[in-house]
């Protein structure tokens, strides 16, 4: 079967993987395309038009500056998605070296950095974070900092899992005994083999940093107003929840939909990469059964 | 006379593409107080027969498309509610493995107790003492050290051997052994299968025993099925069939297992793949076995072989034995 | 058994001088002058001295981590200007209404969760099943905080039947702010139990067990629901954190004064001592909570903490 049929068929059987993709397709869509989709700049105010009701010309409304709900949650899509991009790709690197070198060297090395990677998971990490940026000052920069040295050791500890697991492979000793050196093993052998829990797990914590970020812009402490991020729309909604209900729900339902959208994705890459499912779907990855 | 009957049984597992049919289309029966041995290569479906004869095919996620399981005038199969009555009370059941059997958080004496309490409705002094008693009747030594010991704590032979004690808990007329020991060492696995056969002299128990292993058969066997794809090949006195096969599948599996016990380097059976991987075998309109037999003909590849029973009690499903008996030579050596 | 708590307790030591360390390092990471951004420009010179002194900034580091540990065994975790008392008492005050709330968080995250995980295996191919999988993803996707909101919205105004802010109204006040909380995390756990158990009820034990002419009720209850419930059960290590920090959102959305709301006015406040204070305990607070959970854990487990007894092992696996 070609590969692009092969991953419709795939799509179509798995459910959540289907949502999760539209939805990350729409999401993504949204935040790349934001000046051509929001009808105004999300910072323009008209107080005139202050606290307008969804419908007309306002989609979803508007605030109490005046300024339109639509085009401000489009806009806010970028900040959480490049938020939850920089934050993943971060930790998820310094996660693999560290994971990496941990689990592949094993002995004294291997002690330290789980050690160190097991007192900041002992710490409630969304209160960890919050905390730290406390002290460190709000911003962009500043909160991705903050969200890689909370989150790297997730990464580190399900990258050094696999790593064990796969170095007692025989096609590992088979590669070694061939006089593959250890940074080939890594990057050949290795790597390539443990990221498929990697990749289900990563989207499934894309939701959990865009709701991080949400949180913390919520508290003041991440994205500072005016700029359109989800959480301070949150936070600017408060003082109107029952005058002015819209400004509350847009993106409130944003942030679900989004979080969802990658949860799906993960809980659908999660079933397919799992091999128990395969025979189910209809996937197979080459001879399963010599 | 027959104690357990069983009739057009047909089993199918539904995949994605299409079924796969684990069990095509059997009957036999079940003498009381005999041993009657199943064999087949894996994936014959002997396993799958037991399990549905325990009526448990819905829980390994089978389907049954036909047939009747009579046991003591009632077609079982017509309803769960028999089961209940019948199943781990008159109709045991003894799995291959032991250890992945019992449940790892309770203790082996608890596991046991619980039976007799939920079937006979004992008390709680009488669990103690039956447990221990039952434990003792396996021949294990120290069965009140055993009953309160967890699983993981004891050794296959020793979890082989309460399972047996389960089996035995409420006094059943039957009792379905698959491939009991066979994942331990040969003198367990005989230590096992002695005891069996003692206790169910002893106590005048029907036998079902399956087995891959044909010195098992030809040891512990009255009569024996020979199973493949799913069908019965041939049926009939262990002796009469081990020391004259008519099928030519069972030729064949005698040969390997002579090969193999005389360490010869390239079996009878082994030239062909096994049936275990069905995705290579398209639904067979003709025998299950033709794709491998070298003696297959037009015929066997178009149309089932009706099963024939012999002067001598035995059955065959095959249609050389058919066209020889047309020739007035029915028991001509293939 | 002994042992092996005497081994968990062991492992404890390095865990706790780490999160002592972490706590301690955090005065060092402001950017400027930690006592400037505390009290502001036009701070007195002797007022700055003494601050930064009980702050211990005049020390080097790794005096002011010892003093921090001394300070942890003697009940104190340093003194809040911003408040004028010692930090321990404003945790304490706290504790009491953070304590109700993550009761009834977790009575609902239990009551929820575990039984629509278990239902949800047991009808896995049925429609239901399949409606409470589905739903439990969507309720795993609320953030707690725009949960209590939509509560608020349609619970409190809408309905009218709780409560929407403060805590003067006894229990009734923790209901909203409880299911905001309780209620995204037990989807997390009806989705641990369901997969946990759809694991267990393919096990062969099960099989077994209905092979022996077990009430499938009983076979469920007994053998099924204690291991799926195991796996369930480590994970509530997980949720004393996720408490923790979803205090900070659902206390402020609902105008609750527990730890939560004190840890949001601390950082409006720049109180720096206060959130160290609460970091170390909240830190403290879940390592506890993961050693009970193992302890309880080796106890319903015999696998974990017993010693192999029988002659033979080749059966532990």
């Amino acid at each position: 079967m070609p590969p692009v049929r092969r991953f419709i068929r795939i799509l179509l059987t798995v459910k959540p993987l289907l949502w999760g993709t539209m939805i990350a397709a729409v999401i993504s869509a949204a935040s790349v395309l934001a000046p051509l989709i929001s009808p105004v700049d999300p910072l323009a105010q008209d107080l005139s038009a202050s606290l307008s009701a969804p419908g007309g010309q306002w989609i979803l409304g508007t605030d109490a500056l005046g300024r339109d709900v639509f085009s401000r949650v489009v806009y806010g899509s970028r900040i959480s998605l490049a938020f939850a991009f920089w934050v993943l790709t971060l930790s998820l690197l310094t996660g693999t070296v560290l994971g990496t070198v941990a689990g592949y060297f094993g002995g004294i090395v291997d002690s330290v950095i789980m050690r160190v990677s097991d007192i900041f998971l002992s710490f409630p990490s969304l209160l960890l974070a919050m905390i730290i940026t406390a002290f460190t000052g709000p911003g962009m920069v500043n909160l991705v900092g903050v969200f890689v040295v909370v989150y790297w050791a997730v990464f580190a500890r399900l990258i050094r899992g696999q790593v064990i697991s796969i170095k007692s492979m025989p096609y590992i000793d088979a590669a070694r005994i061939a006089g593959t050196g250890p940074f080939g093993i890594i990057t050949k052998h290795l790597l390539p083999n443990c990221f498929s829990p990697v990749i289900a797990y990563g989207a499934m914590m894309m939701g959990d940093f865009i709701i991080g970020e949400t949180a913390l812009s919520f508290l003041g402490l991440g994205i500072q107003p005016p700029k359109p991020s989800w959480g301070v729309m949150l936070a600017d909604a408060r003082n109107y929840l029952f005058t002015a209900p819209w400004l509350m729900l847009a993106p409130g339902f944003a942030v679900l939909i989004t979080v969802l959208g990658f949860n799906l994705l993960g809980d659908g890459l999660g079933y397919l990469l799992n091999p128990k499912q395969h025979e189910r779907v209809g996937v197979s990855y080459g001879n399963t059964e010599g | 006379m027959e104690i357990l009957k069983v009739n057009d049984l047909t089993v199918y597992f539904d995949t994605r593409c299409r079924p796969v049919k684990a069990v095509d289309g059997i009957s036999f029966a079940l003498r009381r107080g005999e041993t009657l041995g199943i064999v087949g290569e894996s994936g014959s479906g002997k396993s799958v027969t037991a399990l549905t004869v325990m009526g448990l095919a819905q829980s390994i996620g089978a389907r049954i498309v036909s047939g009747e399981v009579w046991y003591d005038g009632k077609n079982l199969l017509s309803s769960q509610d028999l089961y209940r009555q019948v199943r781990g009370k008159k109709i045991s059941y003894i799995p291959q493995e032991a250890a992945p059997a019992l449940n790892p958080v309770l203790q082996v004496g608890k596991q046991l107790g619980e039976m007799l309490s939920v079937h006979l409705g004992l008390s709680a002094g009488d669990v103690r003492r039956k447990t221990a008693q039952l434990l003792e009747t396996v021949e294990l030594p120290q069965p009140e050290l055993v009953a309160r010991l967890y699983p993981h704590q004891l050794s296959g032979g020793i979890l082989q051997r309460v399972l047996l004690a389960m089996a035995l808990s409420c006094g059943p007329d039957i009792i379905i052994a698959d491939e009991p020991a066979s994942s331990l060492d040969t003198t367990i696995q005989a230590q096992i299968l002695r005891l069996l056969g003692t206790i169910k002299a002893r106590e005048g128990l029907s036998l079902i025993l399956i087995a891959h292993d044909l010195g098992v058969i030809y040891q512990n066997c009255d009569r024996v099925l020979i199973m493949y794809g799913g069908r019965i090949m041939e049926a009939g006195l262990t002796s009469q069939i081990l020391e004259n096969p008519l099928h030519p599948y069972t030729v064949s599996l005698l040969e390997t297992y002579r090969c193999l016990e005389e360490g010869m380097k390239q079996p009878g059976l082994t030239k062909s793949c096994p049936p275990a991987s069905r995705e290579n075998i398209p639904d067979a309109l003709g025998c299950v076995f033709a794709y491998r037999c070298q003696r297959a003909m037009d015929i066997c590849f178009l149309k089932k072989a009706p099963s024939l029973t012999l002067d001598d009690g035995r059955t065959v499903s095959c249609h050389h034995l058919l066209h020889l008996r047309q020739d007035g030579n029915p028991d001509a050596r293939m | 058994m002994v042992r092996f708590i005497v081994k968990r307790l062991l492992a404890l030591i390095p865990i706790l001088l780490g999160i002592s360390f972490v706590s301690s390092m955090l005065f060092y990471i402001v950017p400027g002058d930690i006592v400037t951004v505390m009290l502001g420009q036009h701070v007195d010179p002797l007022t700055y001295a003494n601050v930064r002194k009980a702050l211990g900034l005049d020390l080097p580091f790794w005096e002011n981590f010892i003093r921090f540990i001394q300070g942890v065994f003697c009940g104190d975790l340093g003194y809040s200007y911003i408040q004028q008392r010692p930090v321990n008492q404003i945790i304490l005050e706290a504790v009491p209404v953070s304590v109700k709330m993550g009761i009834m968080a977790l009575l609902i995250n239990i009551i929820v969760g575990i039984p629509a995980g278990i239902l949800a295996a047991i009808n896995d191919k049925r429609i239901s099943g399949r409606v409470l999988n589905s739903s439990s993803i969507i309720i795993f996707s609320f953030p707690a905080f725009i949960a209590a909101m939509f509560m608020q919205l349609i619970l409190g105004v809408k309905l009218g039947w709780f409560p929407v802010s403060g805590s003067e109204k006894g229990m009734l006040s923790y209901v909203l702010p409880g299911l905001a909380l309780g209620l995204p995390l037990s989807a997390v756990n009806a989705r641990l139990a369901r997969a946990s158990m759809l694991e267990v009820m393919t096990q062969e034990y099960i099989i077994s067990a209905i092979s022996r002419g077990l009430p499938y009720r009983r076979v469920i209850i007994k053998h099924g629901l204690r291991n799926a419930l195991i796996p369930v059960l480590t994970n509530f290590g997980m949720f004393v954190g996720a408490f923790m920090s979803g205090f900070v959102l659902t206390e402020t959305v609902f105008n609750l004064p527990g730890m939560g709301r004190l840890v949001f006015s601390a950082i409006n406040a720049r109180d720096f001592p206060v959130l160290r204070g609460i970091l170390f305990i909240s830190a403290l607070f879940a390592v506890l909570t993961n050693l009970l959970v193992d302890l309880i854990y080796a106890r319903l487990d015999p696998r974990i903490a017993t010693v192999i007894v029988g002659e033979n092992t080749d059966a532990a696996g």
